[in-house]
C-alpha cells in the first residue's frame, strides 16, 4: 500500500502545456480514477508518477519519499519506485511465455529460482491464467494477455498499481468482467491503485474516489463516484459523466420558465444565480406522464432497448432524451409513438448559472 | 501511436546527426560537386552542356534512353495490368510467396533475360537455328525495341505483384457490388484503377529508371547509342575526370529524378510506406481459384520460357548450331563452383557492407519517421525514396571524379565506394523493411522492462533485438539482394576484375562464347537462391503472424 501526494506538478512539450500546477493526494489502499477526455493529459500524469517522464515542475512523493522534484532535477529511476503498471496495449512481451513474462522482474530482482517460480505461478493462478504459463502471447486472446500484464505488474508485490486504460481494446463483455476483478484484486490485495481511463463506466464502478480532468489538463473536481455524479461542480463534469439533458430556463416573476412554460422543479437554484439558467438532468431523472402537470413536449424519437425505452422529447425547441424502464412504461401505459405528446417533469435538477447550448439535432 | 513531443534520449539526437552526416558526405556534397563541374567551362572555355547539346551523338542517346525507359515502363504496364485485372475480377489473391515471387525481378538483373533469350533465340542454337531463314527472332538484331521488350518482360511480374497488392483488399467488396447490379466497367474505372495506380506508378516508375540506369543489358545487345552506356564508354577511355561524363550523370540524375516525381505524383499511398496488412487470402469460389492459378500459371510459365535458354546453357554440354544442345552436365556448374567462387566472397563482402549500413541507418530514419509530426514523415520518406533517382552510373562518376580530384583517394581500389553507392541505393527499399520491424516494437514494450528494472543493455539484447531481428533480417536481405544485381554502380567502381562480385562476374562470362556455360550455371545458382530466400521469407512472415502480438478482442483463446 502506498500514498501518493502530487505537488504543483507542471509538464509542457515544445509550447503545448499538458499539465499546469496540478497537485492531488491519494490514499492507502484506495482504488483512485483520474477520468478525462483523450488527450488530457492523463497518461502523462501516469508516465510522471511511473518515473517514464520527468516534470519541468513540481514534486512527486510515495510514501513521504520524494520521487520526482523538479527543483533540483532528482528522480528516482522507475524500478525503485515501487510500482506496478499496466499498459494500453498490455505490453507483453511476444517472444517470451506467459511465465517468462510474469516472472522477469523476479528475475531481474535477483529473486532465488525456486521462489520466483513459487510468486510467477502464484501470480499466474491470482489472474486465472493457471494452466497457461507454457503459451506465447500469439497464442491468447485479448483478456488473457491483459491479465498476463496484470500478473506481471502484481508479481513483485508493489505498493502501488498503474492502470493507464488496460480495457480500452477488449470488447464490451469482456470490459466488464475484467473491470470488477481488478475491483476484486484491489480489495483482496490491499493494494493501491491508480486507475486511468475516459469511460465514465470503468471509473464509477471501481473507483474509491474520481477526480475529474478537463481538456487542457486541469481538475474539475474532485470526489466519490456518487459525489461527482450526483453533485457535478460544473457542466463539464456533469456531461462528461454520462448523458446529459439540458433547458434554458430563464426566471421570471419569481417562476422559472421553459420559453413561455412554467415548469414544475423538484429543486430551485440558489438563490444568488441570476436568471437565466440552464437545468441538467439524465434521462433517468425524466418523470414521464400523458398528462397533468409538468412541461409539454413532442415525441419526436421512440427507441425500444430491451429493458428501457428511450424516448427523444422536443420541449420549446430543445431536445431532451429520457430513459423510462420498459415495464414501468408497459404498467403505466406510457408506450408513446412519434409524434405523441406528452408532460414531462423532474425527479431531480443540476442547476446551472448560466446558458448552456442545448441539443438541436433528432 | 506517435510519440510526437517525447524527450529524446542523447543517443537518438547522435543517431540523427550522423545520418545527416552520412547522407551529407556521400551523397550531397559528391553530387554536388558533379552538378558544379558538369555545369561548369572546359579547358577550352566552352560550356560542356552546350557542347553535349550541340552534338547529335548525344542528343540521339538522350532520346534514344527516354525511348526505351518509357516504352519499357509502358509495354510492362501493359503486359501486367490484364492478369492483374482479371485476378481482381475473379476475386483472388495469390498467396504471398507468389506474391512475393513477383518482387524477383528486383534481385535478378535484366541482362540474365537477355542472354537467355539470345541463347534461345539467336540464331547460334536453339528456336533461332530453327527458325533461320524463315523469321528472324533474335533480339540482338531488334535494337531499341529489343531492349524494350526485354525489360518489359522483365518487370512485368513486378507490376503485376505491385497492382495486386494495391487493389485485391477491396476485390471481394468489388464482387459484392457487382452482385447488387454494378457494372464490372463502372468498378474498373472507379475502384480497380484508382486502386491500381499507386502501385502501377511506382512499379512503372522503377521501371523506367531501372532501364534508363542499365549499362549491361544494352551492352549485351549491343547497344552503346543510350545515356548510360555512353558515360561508361567517356570515363574508360577519357578517364574519371571527364566533364562530358560528369555532364552526362548530371543529365541521367535530373532525367531520373524527373521520372521518379512524375511517377511519385501519382501515388497517393507511397508504396514504401505500405504495412503488409494486404497480405491477406481472399476466399474465392473453387471455380475461380481454379481460372486464376491457371492464369497465374500461365505468367509464370511464360516467365520461366524466357529464362528456360539460360537454364537450358547452364545444364547443356556441346550446344552449337543445333536446336537442341548435344550432351548434358553439370560441368558448368563444377566450373563455376571451382573458378568463380572468389566472386560470391567479393559479393558477400560488398553486398554484405552495404545492407549492414543500410539496416544501421535504415533502424535510425524508421525511428525518427516513428517520432516525427504525419507530415514530416511523408517528407522524409519521400526524401528517402528520392534517392531512386539517383541512377548507379552517375552515382559511380561522382564518386570517381571525387577519386580523380583527390578528395577520395583514401577510398579508392578499396572497394569501400562501391559498398557505399550499394548502401544508398538500397535504402530506400531497406527502409520500409526497417519501419515494419521497428512498428513491432511499441514504445511500452521498453517501459515495462525499465519498470522491471531491466538495465539499457538488457532491453537492448532481451527485448529489443527479439522483436526486431526478423525485419531487420528481411531489411538486411532486401539491401542485400537489390545491391546484388546492380551491375552500373559494380561495372565502374570495381577495383579490378577479380574483386569484381558475381553479378558482373556472370555477365563477363556471359559475354564470351566460352564462358557462357559458366555463367548460366553461376546465374541459375543465383536465382535459385533468390527463389528460396523469397519462399522462405514468405513461409517467415505466415509462420509468425505479424497481427500476433497485437491485443485481440475475441473473448477465447485463438486454437
Amino acid at each position: 500500500m502506498a500514498n501518493i501526494q502530487i505537488d504543483h506538478l507542471g509538464k509542457r512539450y515544445g509550447d503545448k502545456t499538458v499539465l499546469a500546477d496540478f497537485s492531488l493526494d491519494l490514499t492507502d489502499g484506495e482504488c483512485f480514477t483520474l477520468l478525462g477526455p483523450s488527450g488530457c493529459g492523463k497518461t502523462v500524469l501516469l508516465r510522471l508518477i511511473a518515473g517514464f517522464e520527468k516534470p519541468e515542475s513540481g514534486t512527486i512523493r510515495i510514501d513521504g519519499q520524494v520521487v520526482t522534484d523538479a527543483g533540483d532535477g532528482s528522480s528516482v529511476s522507475p524500478d525503485r519506485r515501487g510500482l506496478g503498471m499496466v499498459f494500453q496495449d498490455y505490453a507483453v512481451w511476444p517472444h517470451m511465455s506467459v511465465f517468462d513474462n510474469i516472472a522477469y522482474p523476479l528475475k531481474l530482482a535477483g529473486i532465488e529460482i525456486s521462489a520466483r517460480r513459487e510468486r510467477t505461478l502464484r501470480a499466474i493462478e491470482l489472474v486465472g491464467l493457471a494452466g497457461l504459463d507454457a503459451r506465447l502471447p500469439s497464442q491468447l486472446s485479448g483478456g488473457q494477455q491483459q491479465r498476463v500484464a496484470l500478473a506481471r505488474a502484481l508479481v513483485s508485490e508493489p505498493r502501488l498499481l498503474l492502470l493507464d486504460e488496460p480495457l480500452n481494446n477488449l470488447d464490451a463483455n469482456l470490459r466488464e468482467e475484467m473491470r470488477f476483478e481488478i475491483k476484486a484484486l484491489q480489495q483482496k490485495l490491499g493494494i493501491t491503485i491508480l486507475y486511468v481511463t475516459h469511460d465514465q463506466e470503468i471509473a464509477l464502478a471501481i473507483a474509491d474516489r474520481i477526480a475529474v480532468m478537463d481538456e487542457n489538463g486541469r481538475l474539475r473536481q474532485l470526489g466519490t463516484p456518487e459525489e461527482v455524479y450526483e453533485r457535478p461542480v460544473d457542466d463539464f463534469v456533469f456531461r462528461f459523466l454520462g448523458i446529459a439533458n439540458f433547458l434554458p430556463v430563464s426566471r421570471r416573476d419569481g417562476a422559472l420558465c421553459v420559453g413561455d412554460q412554467a415548469g414544475d422543479w423538484p429543486s430551485l437554484p440558489p438563490a444568488h444565480y441570476g436568471d437565466t439558467l440552464t437545468a441538467g438532468f439524465r434521462p433517468g431523472d425524466v418523470q414521464l406522464s400523458r398528462d397533468g402537470a409538468g412541461l409539454t413536449g413532442t415525441i419526436r424519437r421512440a427507441s425500444f432497448l430491451g429493458a428501457q425505452f428511450d424516448y427523444l422529447i422536443d420541449i420549446g425547441g430543445a431536445l431532451i432524451r429520457t430513459a423510462l424502464p420498459s415495464h414501468d412504461a408497459l404498467a403505466l401505459g406510457l408506450l408513446f409513438d412519434e409524434g405523441d405528446a406528452c408532460r414531462v417533469g423532474f425527479h431531480s435538477v443540476q442547476w446551472f448559472d448560466r446558458a448552456i447550448p442545448t441539443s438541436d439535432k433528432v | 501511436m506517435k510519440a510526437a513531443g517525447r524527450r529524446e534520449p542523447p543517443l537518438v539526437h547522435l543517431a540523427v546527426a550522423l545520418l545527416f552526416l552520412f547522407l551529407l558526405l556521400f551523397l550531397a556534397l559528391p553530387v554536388g560537386r558533379l552538378v558544379l563541374s558538369a555545369l561548369g567551362d572546359n579547358a577550352s572555355g566552352h560550356s560542356t552542356f552546350a557542347l553535349l547539346l550541340a552534338n547529335p551523338l548525344y542528343l540521339d542517346s538522350l532520346i534514344g534512353s527516354l525511348a526505351a525507359s518509357a516504352g519499357a515502363a509502358l509495354l510492362a504496364a501493359m503486359l501486367a495490368l490484364p492478369p492483374a485485372w482479371t485476378l481482381w475480377r475473379l476475386q483472388w489473391q495469390p498467396p504471398l510467396a507468389v506474391q512475393l515471387l513477383g518482387f524477383m525481378p528486383l534481385f535478378v538483373p535484366p541482362f540474365m533475360l537477355s542472354l537467355s533469350l539470345q541463347s534461345l533465340l539467336g540464331r547460334g542454337g536453339g528456336l533461332g537455328f530453327w527458325l533461320a531463314g524463315r523469321i528472324d527472332l533474335d533480339p540482338s538484331q531488334w535494337g531499341l525495341a529489343g531492349l524494350i521488350v526485354i525489360e518489359a518482360i522483365h518487370y512485368a511480374p513486378l507490376l503485376l505483384s505491385l497492382v495486386v497488392l494495391s487493389t485485391a483488399p477491396l476485390a471481394r467488396d468489388a464482387g459484392i457490388a457487382a452482385h447488387l447490379g454494378d457494372g464490372w466497367a463502372r468498378l474498373t474505372r472507379r475502384v480497380f484503377l484508382p486502386l491500381g495506380m499507386p502501385g502501377l506508378a511506382f512499379g512503372m516508375a522503377i521501371t523506367f529508371l531501372k532501364t534508363l540506369d542499365d549499362l549491361a543489358t544494352p551492352l549485351s545487345l549491343g547497344l552503346t547509342n543510350l545515356i548510360a552506356p555512353l558515360a561508361y564508354f567517356r570515363v574508360g577511355t577519357h578517364g574519371a575526370g571527364d566533364l562530358v561524363a560528369a555532364a552526362l550523370a548530371l543529365v541521367l540524375i535530373a532525367v531520373s529524378m524527373l521520372a521518379w516525381t512524375l511517377g511519385a505524383g501519382r501515388m497517393r499511398q507511397i508504396p514504401m510506406t505500405w504495412n503488409g496488412t494486404h497480405l491477406r487470402p481472399d476466399a474465392a469460389r473453387p471455380g475461380q481459384q481454379h481460372l486464376a492459378a491457371t492464369l497465374l500459371a500461365a505468367v509464370a510459365g511464360f516467365t520461366a520460357l524466357c529464362y528456360s535458354g539460360m537454364v537450358v546453357t547452364a545444364f547443356a554440354g556441346v550446344w552449337s548450331h543445333t536446336l537442341w544442345p548435344e550432351s548434358w552436365g553439370l560441368q558448368h556448374f563444377a566450373a563455376a563452383l571451382a573458378t568463380e567462387s572468389a566472386s560470391f566472397i567479393n559479393t558477400l563482402r560488398y553486398c554484405g557492407t552495404a545492407a549492414l549500413i543500410d539496416v544501421v541507418i535504415g533502424l535510425a530514419i524508421a525511428y525518427v519517421l516513428r517520432r516525427a509530426p504525419a507530415r514530416r514523415e511523408l517528407r522524409l520518406t519521400q526524401g528517402v525514396a528520392g534517392l531512386l533517382g539517383v541512377p548507379g552510373v552517375a552515382l559511380a562518376i561522382t564518386y570517381l571524379q571525387c577519386v580523380d580530384s583527390g578528395i577520395a583517394i583514401p577510398f579508392d581500389a578499396t572497394g569501400v565506394l562501391l559498398a557505399l553507392a550499394f548502401a544508398l541505393r538500397g535504402l530506400p527499399f531497406a527502409l520500409p523493411a526497417c519501419s515494419y520491424a521497428l512498428r513491432g516494437l511499441p514504445d511500452a514494450h521498453l517501459d515495462a522492462a525499465r519498470l522491471s528494472g531491466a538495465s539499457t543493455f538488457l532491453i537492448a539484447w532481451r527485448i529489443v533485438l527479439p522483436a526486431l531481428a526478423f525485419g531487420l533480417v528481411v531489411a538486411f536481405l532486401i539491401s542485400f539482394g537489390i545491391a546484388a544485381v546492380d551491375l552500373s554502380s559494380a561495372m565502374l567502381l570495381i577495383p579490378s576484375e577479380t574483386e569484381a562480385p558475381a553479378a558482373y562476374t556472370i555477365y563477363l562470362n556471359m559475354q564470351t562464347s566460352t564462358g557462357r556455360g559458366t555463367g548460366s550455371a553461376l546465374a541459375v545458382l543465383a536465382i535459385a537462391a533468390v527463389a528460396i530466400v523469397l519462399t522462405a521469407t514468405a513461409a517467415l512472415i505466415a509462420r509468425r503472424d505479424p497481427g500476433a502480438a497485437a491485443p485481440r478482442s475475441e473473448h477465447g483463446a485463438p486454437p
